[in-house]
């Protein structure tokens, strides 16, 4: 399946703005931008994303959080999911990976490669 | 204007943006340091404090400004140590982590060289594979400079410092997969107090992989290392290929695949309980409610483990199980039965009857249910891969890459790609085995194995075929491509220094290379590549044969 429908959730404007840019015209991707975990949760089933990023630590509801909650709806539950992190620490990756996550890309994210990124993750999944 | 330069354009202009806004931010967490003292300072501060620079850390860098990160990563690495409780700032530290904070300005005058240049857009490429970055402690300067051009043949990539002090901002501002050290130089040299390998621990918040190296053959040693939670520790002069095999084999243990659990039951409020129970534990589980479901469920699925519940409207879990158990493909998952039946008889005779391997008597603790479905999904996939894997090298076995080769061929002539595969032998390999014993031998033949794994890509595949021959399958890849590939592996191979009672010795390796264009089936694949090593074996082997070379010259 080729990856088309983006969702990205990312309580820093921004980072939002950056990566909406960078996603839309380098990668040719559709984006919607959510500002945190509920309202990730609350739009995710009108947008139908074929891949959700997520930021791990958010305001609110965490990253974490939203993805256990992504995995226990059953329309949701078979998205994948990638998360972004400062915090990247090969403890957490597994935690991360252990928690149903594809992958963890690093931040910060560089605007011209991310949507390069995303679609290495993408194409290697299967 | 063309997508490209409106993309440079756009992203420069939110760059000026970020730039003009961060100032600001960052005068206003000055103020908020300013006038605090060590000790006197609020948690609630030093928790926001922490926030922003979280945050300053994990953005700096997308816009341009890769230092900014860099430093408020460590400062932030710090604060968190703070928060934690694990290290009580004295006011030396405080007044320098102040200092450092007030500085993340300057960070702001050295912006990166490449975001100023309007670069040209990348075409959105799958993301290389990273290497495995190795940081290594060694005061021995030539020494460490021998370890890291060694573990570089390997596809490593290693920084080698000669001390703690210089090696530590490294490893706290961007923490390596491997930490390799002298076991002395961390465990010996005080630190704030404490010895290198505690500070680590602290401030990371983790035990950081680490492997210990020691000139000290001794019992203290080996102690030592355990204690400062090392998972190996090797005695110098130490064996590079040793060294990059524990350093893989602790890269596997991270790369773990979540266990994958089938929960059947009738009763679909407890199955989900069971589903959320396994899944917080960091299992992949998915539910069936009724029997009739299971075989479509596991074929999609493919568990480690089933879970079936003893007594349901339309069968019981025991004949469940056996229904299951007719298939080949199933005979070794294990499976658990979930019942309220405490009647031991019964329990007995559904094991009997079902093949079932275990019980488990409802109501179930959560963490018993976890407990016991990890225990059996983690001997199950060990057995699984002892079955499939050569048990030397854990590469695939012979029949399994016969299997893979005939697969991938069938895959590419489907989709009309080409695929290749090598044939790989290792010269007078027989002298290795008699000149330096047996079990010298099996180590170059597990160097090999190694190298080839490490070299390759992902989706191929590396086998034993025989004992010192090996068949690597190359999807999507011509054989010219492969000739670089295995060309590659054979140079770096030939230069790996084995190590024997104070001698060493280089070992070269042949190869024939084939693709799937000069061939009707697999077998003919598997012969050419054949036909083609045996050409570089003639031809004075240390090379790498292709097909059509072979074909050429066999017409001349």
């Amino acid at each position: 399946m080729n990856l088309k429908r983006i969702l990205y959730v990312e309580d820093e404007p921004d980072i939002q703005v950056v990566a909406k840019l960078a996603l839309e015209m380098v990668g040719g991707y559709q984006v919607m931008i959510c500002s945190g975990g509920q309202e990730a949760l609350d739009k995710v089933g009108g947008f139908a994303p074929d891949l959700i990023l997520l930021d791990v630590m958010m305001p609110g509801m965490d990253g974490p959080t939203t993805l256990q909650n992504l995995r226990a709806g059953s329309a949701t539950a078979a998205i994948p999911v990638i998360f972004l992190t400062a915090k990247v620490q090969p403890a957490e990756v597994k935690q991360y990976q252990a928690l149903g996550a594809l992958n963890v890309i690093a931040k910060p994210f560089d605007p011209m490669t991310l949507a390069a990124q995303v679609q290495g993750i993408w194409e290697r999944k299967s | 204007m063309t997508d490209a330069a409106d993309f440079a354009a756009q992203l420069s202009a939110l760059r000026k943006h970020y730039a003009r806004q961060i100032e600001g931010t960052l005068d206003e967490l000055a103020t908020r340091v300013a006038g605090h003292e060590a000790g006197r300072v609020h948690r609630e501060i030093l928790v926001e404090l922490h926030a922003d620079l979280h945050k300053l850390a994990g953005s700096g860098g997308t816009f341009g400004f890769s230092e900014l990160s860099r430093q408020a990563r460590r400062l932030e690495v710090t604060a968190k140590a703070w928060l934690d409780g694990s290290i009580v700032p004295d006011l030396v530290q405080w007044e320098a982590w102040k200092a450092d904070l007030l500085r993340l300005r300057r960070t702001l005058e050295v912006p990166d060289i490449k975001a100023e240049a309007t670069a040209p857009m990348p075409r959105p490429e799958p993301e290389q594979e990273k290497p495995i970055r190795v940081v290594l402690i060694e005061d021995d300067e030539a020494a460490g400079a021998e370890l890291s051009k060694g573990l570089g043949q390997f596809g490593y990539e290693a920084i080698h410092y000669t001390n703690f002090a210089e090696a530590e901002i490294t490893i706290l501002a961007d923490p390596p997969d491997v930490l390799v050290a002298d076991i002395i130089l961390l465990t010996q040299v005080s630190v704030e107090g404490t010895d290198a390998a505690t500070l680590l621990y602290n401030r990371l918040g983790y035990l950081l992989p680490t492997i210990f190296i020691t000139s000290r053959a001794d019992f203290s040693a080996r102690l030592a290392a355990a204690k400062a939670g090392g998972s190996a520790c090797l005695i110098k002069p130490v064996d590079i290929p040793v060294l990059a095999r524990c350093i893989t084999m602790l890269q596997q243990e991270r790369e773990f695949e979540p266990y994958r659990v089938l929960i059947v039951d009738d009763d679909e409020g407890l199955a989900e309980h069971y589903r959320l129970t396994l899944m917080s534990a960091g299992m992949l589980a998915e539910k069936v409610c009724r029997p009739k479901e299971v075989l479509a469920a596991l074929q999609k699925f493919h568990p480690d483990i089933l879970l079936i519940d003893l007594y349901m409207p339309e069968c019981t879990g025991a004949q469940l199980a056996r229904a299951i158990r007719y298939e080949d493909m199933w005979l070794s998952t294990p499976i658990i039965y979930l019942s309220a039946e405490d009647d031991l008889d019964e329990q007995v005779k559904a094991l009997d009857i079902g093949g079932g391997d275990d019980f488990l008597t409802k109501p179930i603790v959560d963490q018993k249910l976890v407990a016991v479905v990890r225990t059996r999904a983690a001997r199950a996939r060990k057995v699984d891969e002892l079955m499939s894997k050569d048990s030397l090298t854990g590469l695939l076995k012979h029949s399994s890459i016969k299997e893979r080769i005939e697969q991938e061929f069938e895959r590419a002539r489907r989709h009309g790609k080409i695929m290749s595969m090598a044939m790989v032998d290792m010269d007078h390999f027989k002298r290795v085995n008699d000149t330096w014993g047996h079990p010298m031998g099996d180590q170059v033949i597990k160097t090999l194995a190694h190298l080839l794994r490490q070299r390759l890509r992902r989706q191929d595949s590396i086998g034993r075929y025989g004992g010192e021959e090996f068949a690597v399958v190359l999807p999507e890849c011509d054989a010219a491509d492969a000739m670089k590939l295995l060309d590659d592996v054979r140079l770096r191979f030939g230069d790996i220094r084995f190590v024997h009672n104070g001698q060493s010795f280089t070992v070269t390796l042949s190869a024939g290379v084939a693709d799937s264009e000069q061939c009707a089936d697999a077998q003919s694949l598997l012969a050419a590549a054949d036909a083609a090593l045996y050409v570089a074996k003639n031809d004075g082997r240390n090379q790498v044969c292709r097909f059509e070379d072979v074909a050429g010259s066999a017409s001349q």
